[in-house]
């Protein structure tokens, strides 16, 4: 038995696979995935009744591929996962949608967009958009190397009737929601 | 009865006869053969006659010298050379001494070799015409006992996959300075009633993605070309042209020719500067296009094959010619010169200098005064070692060896070096149907344009430019349709090599589809890639480990207990988590997933901004100019001869510039005055809490941090940097060899030395605690993970 702490010793040192670097695109691809595990949508949604969780990505085509390639063949708590690309951003069927991913765009768009979405349960996350949860979305990726890598805007979160894990608030830099808009 | 014996004895006798005859007919035929120099076909005659008449001295030394003569399996002469030595020495001619002597050499015998030169010199010194070559062999066998024991480790050669290297001869490997294209000839052989006979030679290449060789596919070149003696003789740094040299019926001459979807059709004569009327084999091109390097026996040099140097004049001729002197030349040939990226260091094989055989591998600083050096083995061995190329980032080499005992293979070799540079791999996007820019470059503290011009692929875009560090450069681009536009980019001071990928996006801006255009856009994207990155996932990946290391206790006792399979599976996918190839890329998915998964339920902020510190970015700069209203704002820039307006420049910053300055303002805690600071090397060790650990190993005596560690150390000093609260302990340790005394110096060395790493970026040596630990008695199965540095993050609790 007191060989074991050498073979845990050689488990860990001659640990070595082929050195991995991931780009932007699939790192906040596999965080999107990961933000399905640790949210609750409102047990009468749409979303919570759908069998498929559905992700649309808007002005991304990057983070579309890298999402379509990092998805395939996966479930997510046995529900399948479906990527769309985004064209027109107004169409009724996105309100189904459970996560909406913006990867650009200028502030008076988003202000319609986070407007539309208002009376969905659609979470909608930013791609390290300036200000994006003071004007209403949910959820943001900060710049690289910041302390915390989202900050989440939880008034948001609550308006749609959206539970977002005490875990995952942990983790994120809180914003409260700036009543002027312009 | 008696005639039954006596037509036996007359069949024995008439065998016998037609056996001597047969014998004797053997036996003048490889003798015929022997004396037209015709080796291959005498020795499979002699090795016929060596089973029909064995222990015959004659025969065997015929048999040593037809080996000694043939291309490969050389040595398999020396038992044959030594019988005949043993039992006839004063019946064969003496020069077998010298011959065995030679084999010997080549099979690293060098003692054995020496000693029978010895005695050749001793009793045969009369002897002119092999004295000469005896005196060489022992300069040899000396100079390479010298060398023998600084060889470098054979662990770090390899020999390519076997489809690249085949059961033919691969010779001549040539490499793109990002080490993603390989040419290589491969030389085929065909057998004739069992005799061996070279055959074609085809001219291939190779594309290395995702890290690995790919298949390679030959190169077409025209037959007119191919029926004519060709070699590749050189590539150009980025792999988009290939040299080669084309014999005319007199002599070589060097062309080259663009290598487009694997055809080399057009070959274009390099000028007469190059091309004498003698002959010229192989070239290697600086990294500003603007001096060849090339190999040439025309007279006027020392000896044999000399290397030249061929460079442009400012007017933009090929005015100027050098040989590089008699520090670089000998009496002998000099071929195979590379002139690496950083413009100083120059490799090039040579039969002279200091020489353990046949051709060596040489390098020479061309900015220090000093003489070339032999690179060493196992670089070098007692055969030809030939065409030696390494990449831009120093780190890898490939070459070939004629090592005479087998069919030759190109070797590639890890050097852990990394050499300043950076590298710029670039595309330039348009509208445009073909690419017809012009890409000049502009030392920006200087304000002196370099000399060479980068011309992008017409058809893809691409382009490659090789920077050296620490400076700001500006690109001026000139594309068909819009305004020439600057952009600067600075290259940061670095002790690595770097990869720089730059997009640049030209659109025009119209109103209407079909009006001139009123402006133009562009849009930089630059993303740095370090090279060195380590497996940080998998260091991620240890961390959790050593957290499930309780499970795996308690895992690999069960099975002790019980022996059951099933958990040795368990345990199986535990030690090798290895993939299957094609599965790779989704293995590495659910890896960043499981990795991202495990830190949200664990809270764990610090490794998910560890993998953020490793994840490329890209960084995105655009510009727009409206041609009528900016009209005042253009500048201008001198470049050569000609005047440039361009747009002004678009000034971009490196991903990894953005990291210092930046870093402070992102960082949403805050950073206290250094006067209330407190001290956390201070900390009680019962009051630090571990939040990272990573190692570094060494060589054995070595406390010098191995490059592949940097980019680990990079991302644990972003961390440091990002938060003023997290400190640094740096444990050193030594393995039991040698004297405690000395071991504890040296684990403090090594401490010391990661420690300095750390404060040569600017952390606050009162955050970084260190110390030797001597001697590593708890870690008792293997030395080399004794010798390392344990570098562990900690929060004051």
């Amino acid at each position: 038995m007191k060989y074991l702490k050498y073979i845990i010793c050689f488990l860990i040192s001659n640990y070595t696979i082929k050195s991995q670097v991931f780009t932007e695109y699939e790192l906040k691809s596999a965080y999107l995935i990961n933000f399905l595990k640790f949210i609750e949508f409102p047990s009468y949604s749409a979303q919570a009744m759908s069998d498929t969780f559905f992700i649309g990505i808007y002005n991304g085509d990057e983070f579309y591929n890298a999402l379509l390639e990092i998805s395939k063949n996966r479930t997510i708590n046995n529900k399948q996962l479906k990527i769309v690309n985004i064209t027109n951003i107004t169409e009724e069927r996105l309100k189904k949608y459970h996560i909406i991913f913006i990867a650009y765009e200028n502030k008076n768009k988003l202000l319609q967009i986070i407007e539309t979405f208002s009376n969905s349960h659609t979470l909608i996350i930013g791609n390290n958009i300036k200000n994006f949860c003071e004007l209403g979305g949910t959820i943001n990726f900060t710049p690289q190397y910041s302390t915390k890598r989202f900050e989440i805007n939880i008034t948001s979160a609550q308006k749609k009737g959206i539970i977002i894990s005490s875990k995952l608030l942990k983790l994120a830099k809180i914003i409260e929601e700036n009543e002027i808009k312009f | 009865m008696k005639l039954k014996y006596v037509i036996l004895l007359i069949l024995l006798l008439v065998i016998f006869v037609a056996h001597n005859q047969n014998i004797r007919k053997i036996k003048k035929e490889a003798q015929q053969y022997f004396d037209n120099e015709e080796y291959n076909k005498a020795l499979p005659l002699f090795l016929k006659l060596d089973t029909l008449i064995p222990n015959d001295f004659e025969i065997k030394y015929h048999i040593g010298a037809c080996y000694l003569n043939s291309e490969f399996n050389k040595t398999e002469g020396i038992p044959y050379l030594k019988f005949a030595i043993e039992k006839g020495a004063k019946h064969i001619p003496p020069v077998v001494y010298v011959n065995i002597a030679e084999l010997y050499h080549l099979n690293r015998d060098y003692d054995e070799a020496l000693k029978y030169l010895n005695i050749y010199i001793k009793n045969y010194s009369t002897d002119i015409t092999y004295i000469t070559k005896a005196k060489k062999l022992i300069e040899y066998c000396e100079n390479a006992k010298k060398i023998e024991s600084s060889a470098r480790n054979v662990e770090d050669f390899v020999t390519l996959p076997d489809y690249i290297n085949s059961a033919q001869d691969e010779i001549e490997p040539f490499i793109s300075a990002d080490g993603n294209i390989l040419v290589f000839t491969r030389q085929f052989y065909k057998i004739i009633s069992g005799i061996e006979f070279r055959d074609i030679k085809k001219f291939y290449v190779a594309k290395k993605e995702n890290n690995k060789w790919g298949i390679p596919e030959e190169i077409i070149i025209p037959q007119a070309k191919n029926n004519k003696d060709i070699k590749i003789a050189g590539i150009s740094l980025d792999g988009r042209y290939i040299y080669f040299a084309l014999y005319d019926g007199k002599q070589y001459d060097i062309y080259y020719s663009k290598l487009t979807n694997n055809k080399c059709l057009e070959f274009i004569k390099l000028p007469e500067i190059i091309n004498s009327q003698y002959n010229e084999i192989s070239i290697s091109v600086s990294r500003d296009g603007r001096s060849y390097y090339f190999s040439s026996d025309r007279p006027g040099g020392f000896g044999g094959y000399d290397i030249y140097r061929a460079s442009l004049d400012d007017n933009n001729k090929w005015s100027i010619i050098e040989n590089l002197g008699s520090n670089i030349n000998t009496q002998y040939n000099e071929i195979s010169p590379f002139i690496h990226p950083n413009n100083r260091t120059l490799y090039f094989s040579s039969e002279g200098h200091f020489n353990i055989g046949g051709y060596d591998i040489f390098s020479i600083d061309l900015l220090s005064k000093g003489l070339p050096e032999n690179i060493g083995m196992p670089f070098n061995t007692p055969g030809n070692d030939m065409y030696y190329i390494t990449t831009a980032d120093g780190n890898l080499a490939y070459f070939t060896q004629y090592n005479n005992t087998k069919r030759n293979d190109i070797i590639e070799a890890t050097l852990h070096k990394s050499i300043p540079l950076t590298l710029i791999k670039g595309k330039i996007i348009t509208n445009n149907k073909k690419i017809n820019a012009k890409i000049h470059v502009i030392d920006k503290a200087t304000n002196k344009p370099l000399k060479y011009v980068y011309d992008p692929d017409e058809e893809t875009g691409k382009y490659f430019i090789i920077l050296p560090p620490n400076k700001a450069y500006i690109l001026i681009v000139e594309e068909k349709g819009f305004l020439p536009q600057a952009i600067e980019i600075f290259v940061p001071n670095q002790t690595y090599f770097y990869e720089l990928y730059q997009d640049i996006t030209l659109k025009s801006i119209t109103i209407n589809e079909n009006e001139k255009p009123i402006g133009q856009e562009i849009i930089v994207k630059n993303k740095f890639y370090d090279i060195y990155n380590s497996p940080f996932i998998d260091s991620i990946q240890q961390k959790a480990l050593m957290q499930k290391s309780d499970s795996i206790i308690k895992l690999i006792e069960s099975i002790i207990l019980s022996e059951g399979s099933h958990e040795t599976k368990k345990i199986d996918e535990l030690i090798y988590l290895k993939t299957p190839k094609e599965k790779e890329r989704t293995y590495a998915y659910n890896k960043l997933l499981d990795i991202i998964e495990s830190s949200i339920e664990k809270e764990d902020s610090l490794t998910l901004r560890l993998l953020d510190a490793n994840t490329i970015y890209d960084y995105t700069y655009e510009d727009k100019y409206y041609y009528e209203s900016e009209k005042n704002n253009l500048f201008t820039i001198i470049v050569g001869n000609d005047t440039i307006i361009t747009l002004p420049p678009i000034v971009t910053k490196s991903s990894i510039q953005i990291i210092t300055p930046e870093i402070k303002e992102i960082a949403d805690i805050e950073i206290l005055p250094s006067d209330e600071k407190t001290s956390l090397k201070n900390t009680a060790p019962e009051k630090r809490r571990y939040i990272y650990i990573s190692y570094v190993f060494y060589k054995s005596g070595s406390s010098s941090i191995d490059k592949k560690y940097y980019s680990t150390l990079k991302n644990i000093l972003n961390v440091l940097k990002s938060d003023n609260n997290i400190g640094v302990e740096i444990n050193g340790y030594t393995d039991l060899k040698g004297s405690d005394e000395l071991n504890l110096k040296l684990s403090i060395e090594r401490a010391e030395n990661i420690a300095k790493f750390f404060i040569n970026e600017n952390i606050d040596p009162d955050r970084i605690i260190i110390s030797g630990k001597g001697k590593d008695t708890n870690t008792k199965i293997d030395f080399s993970l004794m010798r390392r540095s344990e570098i562990k993050l900690f929060e004051a609790k």
